[in-house]
């Protein structure tokens, strides 16, 4: 996949343009807005990664122009970068269009899992599948496997453990939780949840590496992470 | 302005002091002036009032005098000098002086008439009216011509009335007096009079002055000059032109520090990666042990210095944030996001993060900075708090107070040293073991933020005397 990178500061291009190549993206590079813009005219891109403090022509212009041109390339997902990382200039960067921000400075990982998470979104139904430790979930075919074989659940149990998988190692707000498990119509009480939670947990008990752990966070929510391999 | 301006060591003194001695020193001296040339006055008036009746007196007398057998002779009966004396509430005495000089009747040791002393204008009688000395006393005497005839000789006797002054003396001292009493009640009211127009004068400076004094720390807007007086709005300019220096200084050492930190953060993203992706090649191709001990310490020490720049951005921008601070912001909802964000690291490093709010609580604030703040908060206490540990987070109302506390299961902060914490830069020596890559910027920036909310920043004991508990209560 093709993504293009839009960077000043040369060496921030170059070892970004690295760690992206090393994940196996097709990476181009334009060091200003003009230049930026032009390429945008012409070429497709998968993603562009676009800082704001551009010279020639300012990154948050860049995107204004390309959201205004129209048509299927105007839809291409933008991760803006920047430097100035106000809240308010994050506001203004995701009113403008853009689908994710990342101010520096940034670690790495996070860039590629927006990354990831920005083409998988633009390519649409393409499979996915959610990993903690050896649990895993498959958005297609809706199925959970644990050390490879699948796990047996029950629909709530599903329920309670899709919505913790696809948050991706966040945390899940016990209400937010309660509302994706329950229908509206259920007269459930939000304790019920507690009971759903106790029973995934001991279907997940393993003792062995890799295992995957509900943490309950008292009057926070609740957190999938793989266990520590203590 | 031009001239060099005076100043004491006690500064321009007091106002109203200076228009008191201003104004009632010159009247004073001009009062004491009147009261002078009003007691001269009296002086003059009570000898013209008293010289009448006592050339009265002396006309008596003289139609007493006759020649009996070509000599000059006084008839002066006792009751009439009894019924002089009765008049002039003093003592009277008298000479008469015959045509050659020699004494007829009366007391022969009266001082004479001086040489130069005039005629009275005043009386068509021959009287002249002198000041002397008689016995030790001070007295008044009337002398007057009297001719005296009959068919033998002719000639003009010297008639002589002298009182003491006592009477003259007793109206004087009264008209001294009441002009003394007349002038000083004049002085007090005066007195009185400036005290009250000094205070009436004042009261705009007085309404400026609570103005300025009720006005927030960080408030540098302009004073409305329209509060005083004409003459003191030019104070008023000044003061708006140097506070809004001020605030330019101010304003350009943030955004220098705001400049700065995002300078930073360019060559810190690259060095973040460059150490990442170090990392990597070493998980990946292997590197002798030292080599990836220092390629991992490398990492830690970049977290750092990108933990200092976010938050001295941060305090930098604090007060440059247009933001409303009376927005209506969730509490519950808004720490329990931060819990949501922050729980991950809580529980990679074993810490036991929870939330105790029974209810939704609504403050008014900016939601902006209040995520800063509690999100600092969180921060610091899962920072210092040992794995096994908790840190337990609470919103709750008490007594009509909204209370945010945060409590970790840290080495806590001794009471002597918690003035200190919320300087920035400030590192308490028991943190710097627990958390030695921290800034000491963490407090700094929730105590601007609690500072510009109005709410009140305390620290204290946790549970058991262990720990910290940072309480924010929001007026």
């Amino acid at each position: 996949m093709r993504i293009l990178l839009v960077e000043d500061h040369t060496e921030l291009q170059h070892w970004l343009a690295k760690a992206l190549r090393d994940a196996h993206l097709t990476v181009e590079c334009a060091d200003n807005g003009a230049d930026a813009d032009a390429l945008l005219h012409t070429q497709e891109y998968a993603l562009v990664i676009l800082d704001l403090t551009l010279p020639r022509m300012d990154g948050l212009d860049v995107l204004k122009r390309l959201r205004a041109r129209g048509g299927a390339v105007s839809k291409t997902p933008v991760l803006i970068l920047t430097a100035r990382g106000g809240l308010e200039d994050r506001v203004q960067g995701l009113n403008l269009g853009a689908d994710d921000y990342l101010a520096k400075p940034f670690e790495l990982v996070e860039l590629e899992a927006r990354v990831k998470a920005l083409l998988r979104r633009g390519q649409g139904n393409e499979a996915l599948v959610y990993r903690c430790g050896e649990l895993a979930f498959d958005t297609v075919t809706r199925m959970f496997s644990y050390y490879g074989s699948s796990l047996a659940l029950t629909p709530r149990e599903h329920a309670v453990l899709e919505a913790l998988i696809t948050r991706s190692g966040r945390a899940v707000a016990k209400e937010k939780l309660f509302d994706e498990v329950f229908a509206l119509a259920d007269d459930a009480n939000l304790d019920a949840i507690e009971l759903y939670i106790h029973r995934v947990r001991k279907k997940l008990e393993s003792g062995q590496p890799g295992a995957a752990a509900i943490t309950t966070l008292r009057g926070i929510g609740y957190l999938l992470q793989p266990r520590e391999s203590a | 302005m031009d001239a060099p301006v005076e100043r004491s060591r006690h500064g321009a003194g007091s106002l109203r002091g200076q228009l008191l001695r201003w104004l009632l020193l010159p009247l004073i001296v001009l009062e004491v002036l009147n009261t002078v040339s009003a007691y001269h006055n009296a002086l003059d008036a009570a000898d013209v009032a008293y010289d009448r009746s006592l050339l009265a007196s002396t006309r008596a007398l003289a139609e007493r005098v006759s020649i009996v057998g070509g000599k000059v002779v006084a008839d002066v009966p006792y009751v009439a000098l009894d019924s002089f004396e009765t008049d002039t509430l003093g003592r009277i005495y008298y000479k008469v002086t015959g045509l050659r000089g020699e004494t007829v009747s009366g007391y022969d040791d009266l001082p004479p008439v001086p040489a130069n002393v005039p005629r009275s204008e005043s009386y068509p009688a021959l009287v002249r009216f002198y000041h002397a000395d008689y016995n030790g006393q001070p007295i008044r005497i009337a002398a007057l011509l009297q001719p005296v005839y009959d068919d033998s000789m002719r000639g003009i006797a010297l008639i002589q009335v002298g009182e003491t002054l006592d009477a003259r003396r007793g109206l004087t001292n009264k008209i001294l007096f009441d002009t003394v009493l007349w002038q000083a009640g004049l002085v007090a009211v005066a007195a009185l009079l400036i005290w009250f127009a000094v205070r009436l004068v004042l009261r705009p400076l007085m309404l400026l002055k609570r103005e300025v004094e009720t006005r927030s720390v960080s408030d540098l807007s302009d004073l409305d000059p329209a509060l005083v007086h004409k003459e003191v709005r030019p104070l008023v300019a000044a003061m708006n032109a140097s506070m809004s220096r001020i605030q330019g200084l101010i304003n350009s050492q943030r955004r220098f520090i705001a400049d700065a930190s995002h300078q930073l953060r360019t060559p810190l993203t690259v060095l973040r990666t460059q150490t990442e992706l170090a990392q990597r090649e070493i998980g990946r191709h292997g590197a002798p042990a030292q080599v990836a001990t220092l390629v991992d310490s490398i990492a830690t020490t970049t977290d750092a210095a990108v933990h200092l720049a976010n938050r001295l951005l941060t305090l930098a921008r604090i007060e440059h944030s247009k933001g409303s601070l009376a927005e209506p912001v969730a509490l519950r909802a808004l720490v329990q996001d931060i819990a949501l964000e922050l729980a991950p690291n809580a529980v990679r490093a074993g810490i036991d993060l929870a939330l105790e709010a029974p209810q939704e609580v609504v403050v008014s604030g900016q939601a902006l900075l209040l995520h800063e703040m509690v999100s600092n908060l969180v921060d610091n206490a899962l920072r210092y708090t040992p794995a096994g540990g908790s840190v337990v987070l609470r919103v709750l109302v008490r007594e009509g107070c909204t209370l945010l506390e945060v409590e970790d299961g840290g080495p806590g902060i001794p009471a002597a040293e918690r003035e200190r914490v919320f300087a920035p830069f400030y590192r308490a020596p028991s943190s710097m073991a627990v958390n030695p890559g921290g800034a000491g910027l963490g407090l700094a920036i929730v105590s601007d933020i609690a500072a510009l909310h109005g709410a009140a920043l305390t620290l204290l004991d946790g549970a058991g005397g262990r720990g910290l508990l940072v309480r924010v209560a929001f007026g």
